[in-house]
């Protein structure tokens, strides 16, 4: 039955990408290449929904890779924290590691450096607020760090075009940097389509594996905050208009599901229903709630302390 | 009575004992002997006949010497010498009837207890001369001594001699009776550990004379022997046991052998190995993995050829204690989430024979506690009290503050490795607090301040724009290529291969110069201080226990830049770990005196017991459950030893062979958490002991007849020992003095010349 879903699904994506593919050839055409260096440009073609200014004033700015920005100095002494939040950049749906065939930057790196503001503050963590990147996963740079995100946002909400398709390069090295102890969390996918869609990629990644579904009382809810309800983070045009929020919307029940090692330790974990990066990311936004923020922020916190202690 | 002089007499007479009975003073006597040939001639003036000459000197000197002998006959010569009555007393004789008497390396291949055999009972055995003059009382000895009174109770089938053992029960048994002498008949090879000289002087004081008769070849010519074998579990893993193996071998030089390790039907290793040269003893190590949680019985068998003399010690039985053993405790105190925390843990938890209790500050006012065995373990932090910090083996400490202690934990830190035993490792970078703490006592090497470091080498462990930031290769000191905790193979080359594939570390701790009784095992390759090398992990001892530093934060690359297969960076971690952790006294240790016993063999076993301050516990009451291979319980109690605090003993007797279980069961005085019960096994294996070094010893037989005033023959001398036996000084024995006119030579001597002189007269035609 599954299985027939997600063939059904594949040819539906299939024929939703040729769509895609022809509408967006002009736009392609001056699409930068995807070796560029950091940050992401921002492609020259209609601005998205969910366009922002202040990020676009921000990519402007030169991005501070490595080392301390003035201000932000630990008190730990000079040189890089340990952690650098890495967001995965990967092979598009159909193809090509820009915008319009896939999100992989999304709220980017505005997520991230709010978030990693909040884990200064809230754990000893050796973090900086500006110690974000993100990088190719096939970059060997990746096995220098133990934490991996990736937004597996697609557009629109039951579209199986755009979104992640994950290269044998690729899978290959998610595979290897999580069997060899690295975490990685998955973001920001919402909807049955979507989650076939993500069954299918990590379905790539580890064949031989089950994806099992957390239920609160993983270690992983309690391991630094109490988490006594996966929340529904809102997404900006999902449950979330800039003008309305839609909160516990039951379209989209949020669960939490995760990829084990032989020894039961979760590798891979992935918020269903849920965008913890649009929680961190308008965490000061007036119009987006602030509990849900929170639980953003909560949530990403254990799943951090819970890589660095499994 | 034999026709010459008995070689006695002879000996007798060297030795001065000859006299004349009726002797006239010695002058006189040598008067009379010379005026004979004098008076002869005298009478020779004038023959009937004429005489040549030479007939003449002829003729005299045949009837002196017929005068001088009759004149030597007639003062009486008589020899000094001892004898007993017949019957009267006693004589003991002390067969050896050991394992090794089975030994085949007499003429043809004879056994030598069936040498011995006939030598004692055959029909020209030396009992039956014996049994005229004394009451003989023959017995076998072993470990034991015991009467015997035919050849087939000689069963060469005890797997011990002890010889003072023997000679002491034989002076015990024949107490009382009056006792000529002792003839001790024995291969010499005594392995009871007590001297027999000290009897043989005994004996000799009371006079009692023991004649040695040795029996075998001093060295066997063609045997392999597996002489020792030892079983450690290996520090990588507490299931993996290295096999030590010691070959004797004569007469196979430069030959190959297989060695194999059998679990009863079954060949758990094996290894091919060259034999050294003869005479020579090697030693060889073989690697198994026992697959049941208990004590194993495993037999090594070697090769055996179709020279060798004896069979017996091709084969060795030991026994490995592969039982479940409750794991390691360590502690981890670390201050915040880190990569090296992850691994470390990661490591630990795929070990069994540890147990990680960890406390990691994750945030302010928070921490995660992991591995813990109760909900209130490690619950107010780093335990306070010696009770509690004293249930963990060793202690890891991360990259903490020194708020994070008190000033009294910190002693009690201190404690822990030098009173208690356990292990401590500072991994990463020491807070410049911590440099004037007991800290810098205990570590093996001296925390310094960073402001005092020259500025090229500060900045810390992080990654940046400073020398002690950066990557480099760590390098592996000679102490440490060879150091346990480091090895990632057994074999040399392996391992320094193995070493130069790992990936570069990141960001080294500068300290002082290592400690004077330190060993660096893991040094920077480019940055010095001091002019040293900066260490990057070093290790010494402390107190009771141990300490380690290591300098580096960034171990945990050996496992994100190496293959996920590979587990270089696990087992170097498990390794240290244990190595930190399992030198640490238990509360309760059970202590057997021998490796192994024999049947027959007295165990010693005694039980030291710590209080929960791992202090010596007297007052504690022990009790040990003994479970024999057959299955009984039975149930020993053990008492304190006063000389030694917190020794407790008792021993009984190893009946049979195979494994012998023990249960100690310890009831505190003190009371609480106490661990009450401890197990352990021993083995008690078929002997070697009398296969091995079964040569000939007869430096020992001799010393032992020389302090009792006998002698030593050897076998084949044995019939000589009858007639010496009786002429020799003892207790029970009369001087007598021998008669010498009437031995048979003389007769014919005397016959002889009268017959010749006869002869010569008549030739002549003299009247």
């Amino acid at each position: 039955m599954r299985l027939r879903r997600v063939l059904s699904s594949l040819t539906m994506r299939s024929a939703l990408t040729a769509l895609m593919l022809l509408s967006a050839l002009p736009a392609l055409a001056q699409e930068p290449s995807s070796t560029d260096a950091q940050p992401s440009p921002r492609p020259g073609v209609a601005l998205p929904p969910d366009f922002d200014f202040s990020r676009f004033r921000r990519e402007n700015q030169a991005f501070p890779d490595t080392g301390v920005a003035s201000g932000q100095q630990s008190a730990e002494g000079p040189g890089t924290p340990e952690f650098t939040w890495l967001r995965g950049r990967y092979e598009n749906y159909p193809g090509g590691r820009g915008r319009r065939g896939g999100w992989w930057d999304t709220d980017f790196p505005d997520a991230e450096q709010n978030f990693m503001r909040g884990v200064q503050r809230y754990t000893f963590i050796d973090a900086q607020t500006y110690n974000t990147r993100w990088i190719d996963l096939t970059d060997p740079e990746l096995f220098e760090h133990i934490f991996l995100y990736m937004t597996m946002k697609r557009v629109p909400i039951g579209g199986m075009s755009s979104g992640p398709n994950f290269s044998a390069d690729e899978v290959a090295a998610l595979r290897e940097f999580a069997l060899r102890g690295g975490f990685v969390m998955l973001d920001d996918f919402w909807g049955e389509a979507h989650y076939q869609d993500f069954l299918i990629e990590i379905a790539k990644i580890f064949p031989d594996r089950e994806l099992v579904r957390l239920d609160l009382d993983h270690e992983i809810f309690g391991i630094f905050y109490d988490i006594d309800q996966v929340a529904q983070v809102p997404g900006r045009a999902v449950t979330w208009d800039y003008g309305s929020v839609t909160l516990d919307d039951p379209r989209y029940p949020p669960s939490v599901h995760a990829i084990l090692d032989d020894a039961g330790r979760v590798m891979v974990v992935a918020s269903f229903n849920s965008d913890m990066g649009d929680g961190w990311e308008h965490t000061f936004h007036e119009y987006y709630p602030t509990s849900m923020s929170n639980e953003a922020y909560r949530l990403g916190i254990n799943y951090l302390i819970y890589a660095y202690t499994h | 009575m034999s026709f010459f002089l008995d070689a006695s007499t002879m000996e007798a007479i060297r030795n001065g004992q000859f006299s004349f009975a009726y002797g006239p003073h010695p002058l006189l006597a040598a008067l009379l002997f010379m005026a004979l040939p004098v008076v002869v001639w005298l009478l020779y003036r004038k023959t009937t006949r004429p005489l040549t000459p030479r007939w003449k000197a002829l003729l005299v000197t045949l009837r002196s010497l017929i005068a001088m002998v009759l004149l030597f006959m007639l003062l009486r010569p008589v020899i000094t010498t001892w004898q007993v009555n017949p019957q009267e007393t006693y004589l003991a004789v002390l067969v050896d009837d050991s394992q090794s008497m089975q030994i085949p390396d007499l003429a043809g291949q004879q056994r030598r207890r069936d040498v011995i055999a006939d030598e004692l009972y055959a029909d020209n055995g030396i009992l039956a001369p014996l049994s005229q003059r004394y009451q003989v009382r023959t017995f076998a000895f072993n470990s034991q001594a015991r009467r015997i009174s035919g050849a087939d109770e000689l069963t060469a089938a005890g797997n011990a001699s002890r010889l003072d053992q023997a000679l002491r029960q034989v002076r015990e048994q024949l107490g009382g009776l009056p006792l000529s002498a002792v003839v001790l008949i024995s291969d010499g090879a005594d392995n009871a550990g007590a001297d027999p000289l000290t009897s043989a002087r005994e004996f000799g004081a009371e006079q009692v004379p023991i004649f040695t008769v040795g029996v075998g070849q001093t060295q066997i010519p063609q045997d392999i022997a597996i002489t020792e074998v030892s079983a450690a579990s290996t520090i990588l893993d507490n299931t993996l046991f290295d096999v030590q193996v010691n070959l004797a071998q004569r007469g196979f030089a430069g030959r190959s052998v297989r060695l194999r390790v059998m679990d009863g039907e079954t060949e758990v290793a094996s290894q091919t190995v060259l034999l050294g040269p003869d005479g020579s003893s090697r030693r060889y190590e073989l690697e198994i993995s026992p697959e049941r949680r208990e004590p194993i019985l495993y037999e090594l068998q070697v090769d055996e050829f179709d020279e060798e003399i004896i069979l017996q010690n091709n084969r060795y039985q030991f026994l490995v204690d592969n039982s479940e053993r409750p794991p390691l405790n360590i502690l981890y105190v670390d201050g915040h989430p880190r990569n090296e925390f992850k691994f470390i843990r990661r490591a630990a938890e795929g070990d069994e024979s540890l147990r990680l209790a960890s406390y990691l500050q994750t945030g302010p006012g928070r921490f995660y506690r992991q591995g813990i065995n109760t909900s209130t373990e490690l619950s107010d932090g780093f335990p306070e009290t010696a009770e509690d910090l004293y249930q963990y083996q060793a202690i890891v400490m991360g990259d903490i503050d020194r708020d994070f202690f008190s000033d009294e934990q910190l002693t009690l830190l201190q404690d822990f490795v030098a009173e208690r035993g356990g292990g401590l490792l500072v991994a990463g970078m020491l807070d410049d607090t911590f440099a004037d703490t007991v800290l810098g006592d205990i570590l093996p090497v001296t925390p310094v301040r960073s402001e005092v470091l020259p500025t090229f080498l500060q900045g810390g462990i992080r990654r940046g724009n400073h020398a002690t930031g950066e990557l480099f290769v760590p390098r592996l000191t000679s102490a440490g290529e060879f150091a346990a905790l480091l090895r990632l193979d057994s074999d040399d080359a392996v391992n320094r291969r193995l070493w130069g594939e790992m990936p570069a570390l990141q960001g080294v701790y500068v300290t002082g110069r290592p400690k004077p009784g330190a060993s660096v095992l893991l040094e920077h390759p480019i940055l010095q201080y001091q002019n040293q090398a900066v260490p990057v992990l070093a290790t010494q001892r402390y107190g009771s226990g141990r300490s380690m530093a290591l300098t580096t934060a960034s171990t945990w690359r050996w496992q994100m830049l190496m293959p996920s297969d590979d587990d270089s960076h696990q087992r170097i971690w498990r390794q240290s770990l244990r190595w930190l952790a399992q030198d640490a006294p238990e509360r309760v240790t059970i202590d057997f005196d021998r490796a192994f016993y024999n049947q027959g063999d007295r165990v010693n076993v005694s039980a030291t017991v710590l209080d929960a301050g791992y202090e010596p516990d007297n007052n504690a009451s022990l009790y040990l459950q003994r479970t024999d291979p057959l299955g009984d319980v039975s149930d020993v109690a053990m008492s304190w030893d006063i000389s030694e605090d917190g020794v407790y003993r008792s021993q009984f007797t190893a009946d049979s062979e195979g494994i012998y279980r023990v249960l100690v069961d310890v009831a505190s005085a003190a009371g609480t958490g106490i661990e009450t019960e401890k197990q352990a096994a021993f083995v008690v294996t078929p002997s070697l002991r009398e296969y091995n070094n079964a040569g000939l010893d007869s430096g020992m037989l001799g010393r032992i007849a020389e302090a009792s005033g006998g002698r030593y023959y050897s076998l084949p001398q044995i019939q000589q020992l009858v007639d010496d036996i009786e002429h020799s000084p003892g207790a029970y024995s009369m001087e007598v003095q021998e008669d010498l006119w009437d031995k048979p030579w003389l007769l014919a001597l005397l016959i002889a010349l009268m017959s010749l002189d006869w002869m010569a007269r008549r030739y002549r035609g003299l009247s």
